[in-house]
C-alpha cells in the first residue's frame, strides 16, 4: 500500500540544556498532531486507486537524541535522531507511583503529607497497584489524613487527572485544586484491600502559571485510603 | 409470451449488472469511507540521522499502519547540527506528500 497525506507533529520549541558530561542526551517534550493531519492509502504507486482517507488525531512525546561532544575550545550537541511516540502524554507529577520512596518516606520533589491533617500520610509496600509501592493514609483512630503534590501548570487548557485508589470505608476523596480553589474531586469507593478497579479520571481547566494541587483525603474514621499510579496530563 | 420473456431477461440482465456494479462499489468503498477519523493511541515516527527517511507505525481505533517514508520530511531537532546549550530548537515536525512512503495497513479490518 502507498501512502500520502500529512502528519504534523506540533510541539513547543525547547532550549538546549547545559552539558552534563555524558556522551548522549535526550530532550523530551509533548506534542499533539495538528488538526489537519490525515492519511490517505492507495493501492498503486501512482496513487490513482484510493482505498481510504482518514483524519488522524493523537498526542504523545517527542524525544530528541543528541550526541554531546565535549572539547576545547568548543563543545557542541549534534542531532542523532528524533522519535514522535504516540501515547497519553507527559505526566507532570513527580514520583507518580511512589516507587522512588523508601517506605514510609514521602517528600519533595513529589508527594507531601498534608500537615493540616491529624495523622500523617506515608508511602508503603502494602497495596501497590503496580510496582512495589503505593501512597497511603491509614489510621486505627478517628483521625483524618491527606497527601498532595503541587505543580505549576505549564500551559493553558484542559488537564486530565487520573488516580488509582481504593479504601475500606466511605469518605475518601481524590481531586485537584487550582490556585487554592477546588477544581475537581471524586469519592473513593470502598473496594477493599488492593482492589483498585478502574481509575478515577477527571478533567479541569487551568492557565499557564497556575498552581495545581493534586490530592487525596482520608476521613476521620478508622481505616485506610490508598492511591497509586497517579497522572496529571496537560494540554500541548 | 416470447416478447415478454425477452423483456424479462433484458431487465433481469440489467438488474444483474446494476447489482454487480453496486456490490463492487460497496466492496471497494466500504473500507475507504466507513471511517472518517481515528485517534492514534500507539506507535511512533522515527528519523535516524539527518538524511534518513522516517519509519513509522500508527495504531488507533480501527487503524494500524506500518510504513517507511519516501523522503526525509522535516523532523524537529535537526537544526541542532551543531548547536550549543541555550540554543532554541524547534521540536515540531512535518511529514507529507511523498514522505509518507509505503507499507501495510489495516483499516476497519481490511488490508
Amino acid at each position: 500500500m502507498f501512502f500520502a497525506g500529512e502528519l504534523g507533529f506540533h510541539a513547543n520549541a525547547t532550549v538546549m540544556p547545559d552539558f552534563d558530561g555524558n556522551s548522549w542526551r535526550n530532550v523530551t517534550v509533548p506534542f499533539n498532531l495538528s488538526t489537519d493531519s490525515f492519511l490517505t492509502g492507495y493501492a498503486d504507486v501512482l496513487q490513482t486507486q484510493q482505498l481510504f482517507r482518514i483524519q488522524l488525531l493523537g498526542r504523545g512525546t517527542a524525544t530528541l537524541q543528541l550526541q554531546q561532544t565535549l572539547g576545547q575550545p568548543l563543545s557542541t550537541y549534534t542531532f542523532s535522531s528524533i522519535s514522535y511516540t504516540f501515547g497519553p502524554g507527559v505526566n507532570l507529577l513527580e514520583k507518580p507511583g511512589f516507587e522512588e520512596y523508601i517506605p514510609p518516606a514521602l517528600g519533595v520533589p513529589g508527594w507531601v503529607s498534608d500537615p493540616m491533617r491529624q495523622t500523617p500520610a506515608k508511602s508503603e509496600s502494602n497495596q501497590p497497584h503496580t510496582g512495589a509501592n503505593n501512597g497511603a493514609c491509614f489510621t486505627p483512630d478517628a483521625l483524618d489524613c491527606g497527601i498532595y503534590q503541587e505543580v505549576t501548570a505549564p500551559s493553558t487548557g484542559t488537564y486530565l487527572l487520573t488516580f488509582y485508589a481504593t479504601a475500606d470505608r466511605d469518605g475518601g476523596l481524590v481531586g485537584a485544586h487550582v490556585n487554592g480553589v477546588q477544581a475537581v474531586s471524586s469519592p473513593v469507593a470502598p473496594r477493599g484491600f488492593r482492589n483498585y478497579g478502574g481509575a478515577y479520571t477527571m478533567t479541569f481547566p487551568a492557565t499557564a502559571g497556575d498552581t495545581i494541587r493534586v490530592w487525596m483525603f482520608s476521613p476521620a474514621i478508622p481505616g485506610y485510603v490508598v492511591v497509586d499510579d497517579v497522572s496529571l496530563i496537560g494540554p500541548q | 409470451m416470447t416478447a415478454r420473456t425477452s423483456r424479462q431477461k433484458h431487465v433481469a440482465r440489467a438488474l444483474g449488472v446494476a447489482f454487480l456494479a453496486i456490490g463492487g462499489g460497496v466492496a471497494v468503498t466500504t473500507p475507504a469511507w466507513a471511517q472518517q477519523s481515528a485517534i492514534v493511541v500507539g506507535g511512533d515516527l522515527t528519523v535516524l540521522g539527518l538524511t534518513s527517511v522516517p519509519q513509522w507505525t500508527l495504531v488507533g481505533d480501527g487503524i494500524s499502519v506500518v510504513a517507511r517514508g519516501g523522503d526525509t520530511g522535516n523532523p524537529g531537532g535537526h537544526t541542532c547540527f551543531p548547536c550549543v546549550p541555550g540554543n532554541i530548537i524547534e521540536m515540531s515536525g512535518l511529514f507529507g506528500g511523498d514522505t509518507l512512503g509505503s507499507g501495510s495497513a489495516v483499516v476497519n479490518g481490511v488490508l
